[in-house]
C-alpha cells in the first residue's frame, strides 16, 4: 500500500516526509501497539506502525526497528520535538482523527496486512 | 580489526535523551558492516537495556565490545537492584511506574526481549546494582 492510499483510506494528514514522491514507498504489512516494548519484541519485519503514543521514545522505538512510518491515531497532535527527530531520521508521520481500532480495520480491509506474531 | 570497546554512560531518570547511546551503537555497528538482522537484534537489548537503567536505576553505563568473532553488550548498573530474577525474566511482570508508563515501557517484555534477542544471556543482581551480559556470534 503507498503512501497516497493511506492518506487518503483514513482521511490522513501527512505531517512531514523524507520522499517527494508519495507512491515511492510500498507498505505491506502493519503494527497496531501503544507499548512500545510490545513492538520491540513483535515487529519482525518492514511494517507501518499505528500507535496513540505520542511520545519521543515511539520514534526511538521505531528508529530502532527501522520503522520508517508511522500513524498516530486518535488525533493526537505530534510536538516540535518528535517532528525534528522524525526529520532527522528520514520518517514519514501520519496523523488522523480515527482510533487505532479504526485505522487498523480500514486499512486490513485494504489489504494492509497484520504481521505474524 | 583490533577489538575494539565502547563505554557509554547512562543517567537515571534521563527520559529526554533514553535511546540515544543504543541509536550510537546502531549507527556505528552500521558503519563497520554488521549485518542488517544482527544489528537489529543488539539494539533492541541495548535500546531495553538503556530504558531500564533510565527507568529502574540509580544510573550505569552501557559498554560495547566488538572482537573477532563475538560482540559483547554489557549493561552495568549501581542498584537497587532486581529482587526476584526469575520473576523479572517473565513476560508481562514490571515494577514500572507510571512515568515509564507514559512513555510506552512498563510492558513487563524488557528482560526477556533482552533474552531473547541474545545468543548468550548472563544476568546478576545485589542491592548494588545489576549486571547484565549479553553475547552475539558474528
Amino acid at each position: 500500500m503507498k503512501i497516497n492510499e493511506i492518506l487518503n483510506l483514513i482521511k490522513g494528514k501527512l505531517v512531514t516526509s523524507p520522499c517527494e514522491n508519495l507512491n515511492e514507498n510500498v507498505y505491506l504489512k502493519a503494527f497496531a501497539c501503544d507499548l512500545m516494548s510490545d513492538c520491540l519484541a513483535f515487529v519482525n519485519e518492514n511494517c507501518v506502525l499505528i500507535t496513540g503514543l505520542t511520545h519521543p521514545q515511539a520514534l526511538r522505538t521505531a528508529e530502532m526497528l527501522d520503522i520508517d512510518c508511522i500513524i498516530f491515531a486518535r488525533g493526537k497532535n505530534i510536538n516540535q520535538e518528535m517532528l525534528d527527530f522524525a526529520i532527522r531520521n528520514n520518517m514519514i508521520l501520519i496523523t488522523t482523527n480515527y482510533t487505532v481500532y479504526e485505522v487498523s480495520g480500514i486499512l486490513y480491509n485494504n489489504g494492509l496486512e497484520g504481521l505474524r506474531i | 580489526m583490533n577489538d575494539v570497546r565502547f563505554e557509554f554512560e547512562v543517567y537515571s531518570e534521563d527520559y529526554v535523551q533514553g535511546g540515544s547511546v543504543s541509536s550510537d551503537i546502531k549507527k556505528y555497528l552500521h558503519q563497520i558492516g554488521i549485518n542488517q538482522k544482527l544489528i537489529r537484534k543488539i539494539v533492541i537489548c541495548s535500546y531495553e537495556a538503556e530504558m531500564n537503567i533510565i527507568i529502574h536505576s540509580l544510573g550505569g553505563n552501557l559498554i560495547l565490545e566488538i572482537k573477532q568473532d563475538l560482540i559483547l553488550l554489557i549493561s552495568s548498573d549501581k542498584g537497587p537492584g532486581i529482587k526476584d530474577i526469575t520473576l523479572a525474566l517473565t513476560a508481562g511482570y514490571s515494577t514500572a511506574g507510571s512515568k515509564a508508563r507514559e512513555m510506552g515501557f512498563g510492558a513487563g517484555m524488557g528482560l526477556p526481549n533482552m533474552k531473547k534477542n541474545s545468543d548468550l544471556f548472563e544476568i546478576t543482581s545485589c542491592p548494588n546494582g545489576t549486571n547484565i551480559k549479553m553475547s552475539y556470534y558474528i
